[in-house]
C-alpha cells in the first residue's frame, strides 16, 4: 500500500503555512529568485562578462531593459546571473552551517557537563563579533573568492545555529517520550537521532530562512568591500560597489541590483516570519 | 522475591557555587519488597516522593543510596542498565507525553521489540505489534497511525502495549489511570489485572487515588514526605489502618452517599517542605496525637503484625 508517509505534524503544519500571507507573498519572492538563480544560463538576454564598451552606461531602453555599466555589460543579465551567485553563496553556507550547528548545538545540549559548557563559551565568544565582522576577519585571512565567502558566511552563522539548536535540544530533552525511551532501552545515540533531532528541529528552520536572507547581505556586503566574490563573476554586492563613481550620473547601475538585493532580502524575511508562526504557533497573534 | 528494595534515598541537590546549596529529600530511606504476580500500591499526596520511587526502581532517576534488588541481582550500579530494561517497564501518567509525537504507532511499540533482538524483520514487529494491539482492545488497524489520532483511553493501552511488548516481568504503573475519565479508569483497571493474571506481571502502582489503589493492590504502602508511614495488605489497611496518617486520608476520601455530610478536615495543614523536614517524626505538625517524642525522635518502621508496618510511635 503507497501512503504518503508524513507524519501529521508535519501535516498540519504545511496546512497551515498555505494559508499564510507571509509565506505565499515571501515564498513567490523566493521561488522567484531561485528560478532565477537556477535558469540564468536560459534566461539572461546576454552574456553577463562580455560588454561592448561602445554600449558604456546606457540608459535604461529597448536592446538593455535595466541598461549597461562601464564595461558596456548588460544590468539584466548581471542581475540574473547575480541571483545565481547569492543563491549559491547563502544556500550552500546556510547548508553547512545548519549541519553542523545541529550536530554541535544537539550534542552539547544532550550530552550536557563540560562539553556543553566548552561549546557555550566558544559560541559565546564567536557571537561576541558584531555580525558582518566575522566574516570580515575571515575573508581577510582566507582571501577573496566564491568558496572564501562561503566559508566566512558558514562560519558566522554557525554559532546562531548551535545556539538555537542547543536551546531547542535543552527542552525536547525534557520530555516524557525521551525519558520512556531511556526506560524501554533505547541507547544514546538512538535516543539523539530518533527522539531529540526530529522534535527539535522547527526553529531550525525558521532561521536558516531568516539566516538565508542575512548571509545573502553579507555575501554582497563583502564583495562591496572587495573581500568577496572576484569579477569578472557578476555578483549584486560587487555590482554596486563599481556602480559607486558613477553613483549620480548613472543611477541604474546600482539601482537594479539594489533594487534585487533588497526584494530577495525581503522576501526570505517574509517568508522567514510566516514559517515562524506557522512552526510556533504560541508567537501567532 | 522479585524485587527488594533497602532504604532508598534520593536528595537532588541545587546551587553550591555562587547560590546556597539546597538539597530537597524527596525520598528518606523507602524499603520494601515485591513478589512476583504481586500489585503493591503505593500512595501517598503529591510531592510525597511516591513517583520518585519508580523512576529509581527502574533507575531512570539515579539513587543517592540504598540498594535495589531484582532477581536476587543487585542493580543499584549497574552501568548498563540497557539488557535489563527488557524485563522491567514503565506506564507514565500522561500517555500523550510520554510517546514520541513524530513515531507511528508500529514504531512505538515495536521499538523494544527491536532494541532487545526480539523480531528479526520488520515484518515480524508489525505482526507482534498487531497481536499487542489487539491483546489492549484496540485494532489491529491502528499500526500506522500516530499518538495523537487517538483518545486518552486509547492512548493508555498503546502506553500499556509498548511496556509489554518486551515481555517484562515488572512494570511501574505511575498513576496510569489519573488522567482518564472514570469509566475509562475501570477498563484500564480491568485490563492491567487481566494482564497481570495471564503473564504472571508484578505492579508498583502509584496513585493518590485510594479506591483504585484498593481495587487493584494486594499490598500497600503509604508514603509520607519521602518515607513509608505504613506498609500492610489491602484489606488491613483500608480494615484497621494504623498510622494517623493513613486513617486522615481514608476520612478525607468523599463518601459516594446523599446522606453523608461533607467530611470535616481531616487533615489540616499541609505536607511539610522537602528542603526542610520538621524534626522528629515528619507527620507531627499535622498529627492530631503528637506528643513530646515525637516532636523529638524519628519513629522506626516497625512490624506491629506480620506483614502490617508502622512508623509511628503511639502504635
Amino acid at each position: 500500500m503507497l501512503r504518503l508517509e508524513l507524519d501529521p505534524a508535519t501535516r498540519r503544519t504545511l496546512r497551515r503555512a498555505t494559508k499564510n500571507r507571509n509565506i505565499r507573498v515571501g515564498g513567490a519572492i523566493v521561488a522567484i529568485f531561485v528560478l532565477m538563480g537556477l535558469l540564468a544560463p536560459f534566461i539572461s538576454p546576454y552574456d553577463p562578462t562580455q560588454g561592448n564598451l561602445r554600449d558604456s552606461l546606457l540608459p535604461p531602453c529597448r536592446k538593455y531593459p535595466f541598461g549597461t555599466d562601464f564595461a558596456g555589460r548588460d544590468i539584466l543579465s548581471r542581475v540574473i546571473w547575480g541571483a545565481r551567485t547569492s543563491l549559491i553563496v547563502s544556500t550552500v553556507s546556510v547548508f553547512i552551517a545548519v549541519i553542523a550547528g545541529v550536530i554541535v548545538g544537539g550534542l552539547s545540549a544532550y550530552v550536557g557537563g563540560w562539553l556543553d559548557e566548552v561549546v557555550t563559551r566558544i559560541m559565546d565568544i564567536m557571537l561576541s563579533f558584531p555580525d558582518i565582522l566575522l566574516a570580515l576577519f575571515v575573508a581577510a585571512i582566507v582571501g577573496p573568492g566564491l568558496e572564501n565567502v562561503i566559508v566566512a558566511v558558514a562560519l558566522y552563522n554557525f554559532p546562531q545555529f548551535v545556539r538555537i539548536m542547543r536551546g531547542s535540544a535543552l527542552q525536547v530533552k525534557e520530555m516524557e517520550y525521551v525519558e520512556a525511551a531511556k526506560a524501554i532501552g533505547e541507547s544514546n545515540a538512538s535516543i539523539f537521532v530518533r527522539y531529540l533531532l526530529p522534535n527539535s528541529l522547527a526553529p531550525i528552520v525558521v532561521h536558516a530562512t531568516l539566516r538565508t536572507a542575512a548571509s545573502i547581505l553579507t555575501a554582497a556586503g563583502l564583495s562591496f568591500l572587495g573581500l568577496g566574490v572576484q569579477p569578472p563573476i557578476p555578483e549584486w554586492g560587487q555590482m554596486m560597489s563599481d556602480a559607486r563613481t558613477y553613483l549620480v550620473t548613472a543611477p541604474h547601475v546600482w539601482v537594479f541590483p539594489g533594487i534585487a538585493l533588497f526584494v530577495t532580502v525581503l522576501g526570505f524575511n517574509l517568508l522567514g516570519d510566516g514559517l515562524n508562526d506557522v512552526l510556533n504557533p504560541r508567537t501567532e497573534v | 522475591m522479585l524485587l527488594v528494595v533497602k532504604d532508598l534515598v534520593k536528595h537532588y541537590v541545587s546551587g553550591g557555587f555562587l547560590s546556597k546549596k539546597e538539597v530537597v529529600r524527596a525520598v528518606e530511606g523507602v524499603s520494601f519488597t515485591l513478589d512476583r504476580g504481586e500489585t503493591l500500591g503505593l500512595v501517598g499526596e503529591s510531592g510525597s516522593g511516591k513517583t520518585t520511587v519508580g523512576k529509581t526502581v527502574l533507575r531512570l532517576v539515579e539513587p543517592t543510596s540504598g540498594r535495589i534488588l531484582f532477581e536476587d541481582r543487585d542493580i543499584t550500579s549497574i552501568r548498563d542498565m540497557r539488557p535489563l530494561r527488557k524485563e522491567m517497564q514503565i506506564v507514565y501518567q500522561d500517555p500523550m507525553s510520554s510517546m514520541n509525537p513524530r513515531m507511528r504507532i508500529a514504531d512505538i511499540v515495536g521499538r523494544p521489540l527491536q532494541i532487545h533482538g526480539l523480531v528479526s524483520s520488520r515484518r515480524e514487529r508489525d505482526d507482534r505489534v498487531r497481536e499487542l494491539l489487539e491483546r489492549v482492545g484496540l485494532s489491529r488497524e491502528h499500526l500506522y497511525r500516530y499518538p495523537h489520532e487517538f483518545s486518552g483511553g486509547q492512548r493508555q493501552r498503546i502506553a500499556i502495549a509498548r511496556a509489554l511488548a518486551s515481555e517484562p516481568k515488572f512494570v511501574v504503573l505511575d498513576e496510569p489511570t489519573s488522567a482518564l475519565d472514570v469509566s475509562v479508569q475501570a477498563q484500564i483497571l480491568r485490563l492491567l489485572k487481566s494482564l497481570q493474571e495471564e503473564r504472571g506481571l508484578a505492579y508498583l502502582f502509584i496513585s493518590h487515588d485510594l479506591a483504585v489503589v484498593r481495587n487493584i493492590s494486594h499490598r500497600v504502602a503509604v508514603m509520607y514526605a519521602g518515607k513509608l508511614v505504613e506498609l500492610a495488605s489491602v484489606e488491613e489497611i483500608f480494615g484497621e489502618p494504623l498510622h494517623p496518617y493513613t486513617n486522615g486520608l481514608l476520612a478525607s476520601v468523599l463518601e459516594p452517599s446523599p446522606e453523608a455530610s461533607a467530611p470535616e478536615e481531616v487533615l489540616p495543614g499541609e505536607p511539610p517542605d522537602p528542603r526542610k523536614p520538621p524534626r522528629g517524626c515528619r507527620f507531627h505538625p499535622r498529627c492530631p496525637i503528637a506528643d513530646e517524642r515525637c516532636r523529638e525522635e524519628e519513629p522506626e518502621l516497625r512490624e506491629i503484625r506480620p506483614g502490617h508496618w508502622v512508623a509511628c510511635h503511639k502504635v
